[in-house]
């Protein structure tokens, strides 16, 4: 267990540095110089030599495993680099956007994952009834439509049309901000796609995962042994069923912190997500790094916490 | 959904049983899905919509029409027309062509690298396994689009580009499963058999293992393809598709996405949306009817 547990925080960081370097490559990738970038065309005096002595001087004329080198210990200092448009600190506007993402997201998840396992459970043990082929037609529409295509919908009929929840932003402009009811307000629409889109997998999931504990031997020897059915069910199945749901925390946070670029985008959300959008329509690099980052440590983090919990919950895991 | 219709009454499936080729099985099972079946039915005629496109309509996708902008669903227009005063219908038509050429192609490119990565590990084993399956949870980890957005971004926005972007990322799955079946099938009495009797690795993997593997890979290939058009859109409508004015069907929701088509301009944004949704539903159903019919069985495959 305890080795289970260190292999596993070992191998974290290693996945981490794996990142750093599949974005450092890729930025790399990018066209343009970001000396010429910086050069003002129009200005005569620009010659070859200003060139060289500023490769020199920015560290571009290293080669890409040294200038890696910099770069990591820079990230591992905090700084991220300045934006190749406004000149912000993206350090800074990363720390300024990420708690709006968080709080939508985590919102999202819980959400997603307390509804999509109750249903699941449902579905599981009502296998072939109306129901269960109700909520996995439900399920299919979740993972085929587009995120942007739910939001734009919810948007279209429950503010547009109904008026119930406002369109856009964290709050209502000129009222008070902080974790008041305006907030809750704004983040119903957000909220309600994020869970539609993210439901499915876990409902699906988790009626598979009741399936196969409903016909495990435990459960017959359970009611050979005359145990009520109820009891059978809490007990038994639920329980058992239950236990690799908690490796599913991280199941959807790919693709939450992934549509976060469009659904923040649309609902004027001022997050993370909008950040990396505004970030992508003008080619800022340095802040298409970051947010890449970030959003790939979070969702490392992620599995990292259910991994371990699992490891807790369920003894006979073992790593291999 | 099928299995408790497979309960046919004993004497029909016995009598059948001597006349039954694996084939003959599947199709059989596969026919019994019901929504499978319509499913691909839709899927085969987008595929017929995206081929004859230039067929099915009067009106030509990309040039503007000024005379007849924003104009609301009528008798000439069925779908109405968008910001330029072109038919929606005609676009939302033409933007199939985007969507399924690219799903296809992009899902090619995953199932070759998935199949190479997992058969490798598989078959070969040892350290080399070890090393592929960090590697893959490593992409698998990863929020794959925000990946395929980056490098979306610094490469030249093209059709290829998309198809490249999408399929370079979405392997590790099929991956995960290929190199599963292998580590099992490298174990059975057969191929030690074929072993021992001097085979080839190459004609072991080729004769006897890949066989074996060829339905899995064809129902992750089918649930790929719903991925990809679904990524399509998505980096579509970030930009980072196929350019305007070429219509696709990301790119048209796009474009409607602001207050004032939204909330007046309906038509404009519902029939690609419509159309995203529908397609990539017929392609996920008949790929749950593969499933069933192919009897693949996997929990962590999604849906």
């Amino acid at each position: 267990m305890t080795e289970y547990i260190l292999r596993r925080l070992l191998v974290t960081p290693m996945m981490v540095l794996g990142v750093t370097i599949l974005v450092f490559v890729m930025y790399n990738l990018a066209p343009g110089d970001p000396v010429t970038a910086m050069i003002d065309p129009l200005e005569p005096t620009s010659s070859q030599i200003d060139r060289e002595a500023m490769r020199e001087r920015l560290g571009l004329n290293k080669p890409i495993h040294i200038r890696y080198l910099i770069w990591l210990r820079e990230l591992l200092r905090g700084n991220l680099g300045y934006s190749q448009v406004d000149g912000h600190s993206v350090a800074e506007r990363i720390a300024q956007t990420l708690p709006a993402t968080l709080l939508l997201q985590a919102t999202s998840l819980v959400l997603a994952i307390l509804i999509g396992v109750a249903l699941g459970l449902v579905s599981g043990l009502k296998q072939y009834s109306n129901l269960d082929h109700a909520l996995s037609f439900f399920a299919f529409f979740g993972i085929s439509v587009p995120n942007f295509f739910v939001a734009i919908l919810l948007m279209y009929f429950l503010s547009v049309k109904l008026d119930w929840f406002p369109l856009a932003g964290m709050w209502t402009p000129g009222q008070s901000t902080g974790l008041n009811l305006d907030l809750l307000h704004h983040m119903v629409l957000p909220v309600l796609a994020n869970v539609i889109l993210s439901l499915a997998g876990y409902m699906r999931y988790t009626r598979a995962s009741v399936l196969d504990a409903l016909g495990a031997d435990y459960v017959t020897t359970a009611r050979s042994k005359g145990l009520p059915e109820r009891w059978v069910i809490i007990r038994h199945v639920f329980r058992n069923a239950l236990l690799p749901v908690v490796t599913l925390v991280g199941l959807s946070l790919p693709s939450l912190l992934g549509g976060s670029f469009i659904l923040e985008q649309l609902f004027s959300w001022p997050g993370m997500g909008r950040l990396g959008y505004t970030a992508l329509l003008a080619r800022d690099y340095p802040v298409i790094m970051a947010v890449t980052l970030t959003s790939a440590v979070i969702v490392m983090l992620a599995n990292l916490a259910s991994d371990i919990a699992y490891g807790f919950v369920d003894p006979r895991v073992r790593y291999d | 959904m099928s299995r408790t219709r497979n309960r046919a009454s004993p004497q029909i499936a016995e009598q059948r049983l001597p006349v039954d080729s694996p084939f003959a099985r599947s199709l059989r099972r596969f026919l019994r899905h019901r929504v499978a079946v319509v499913g691909s039915l839709i899927v085969l005629i987008l595929v017929l919509i995206a081929l004859t496109a230039p067929l099915l309509t009067p009106y030509d996708p990309v040039k503007a029409n000024l005379r007849e902008i924003d104009s609301p669903p009528n008798g000439r227009h069925i779908f109405g027309t968008d910001q330029v005063g072109r038919d929606v219908l005609t676009r939302v038509v033409y933007g199939a062509r985007v969507s399924m050429s690219v799903g296809i192609v992009a899902v090619s490119l995953t199932t070759i690298i998935g199949v190479i990565i997992g058969g490798l590990g598989g078959y070969v084993g040892g350290r080399t396994d070890d090393l592929l399956m960090r590697f893959t949870e490593l992409v698998m980890m990863f929020p794959t689009f925000i990946l395929m957005i980056t490098l979306a971004t610094v490469l030249e926005p093209s059709i290829f580009t998309l198809m490249l972007v999408i399929g370079l990322f979405n392997w590790p799955g099929l991956a995960r499963l290929v190199r599963g079946q292998v580590l099992s099938l490298r174990e059975t009495e057969f191929v030690t058999a074929a072993r021992t009797v001097g085979a080839t690795d190459w004609r072991i993997m080729w004769v006897h293992i890949f066989p074996h593997v060829v339905g899995p890979v064809v129902v992750s290939m089918t649930l790929g393809t719903a991925g990809a058009i679904l990524a399509e859109a998505g980096l579509s409508y970030l930009g980072l598709g196929v350019q305007a004015p070429v219509p696709s069907w990301g790119g048209m929701v796009s474009r409607a996405a602001n207050f004032t088509a939204l909330a007046i301009f309906p038509w404009q944004w519902l029939p690609p949306g419509m159309a995203i949704t529908l397609a990539v539903l017929a392609i996920n159903f008949m790929g749950d009817g593969l499933r069933d019919a192919l009897d693949v069985r996997s929990r962590h495959g999604g849906i």
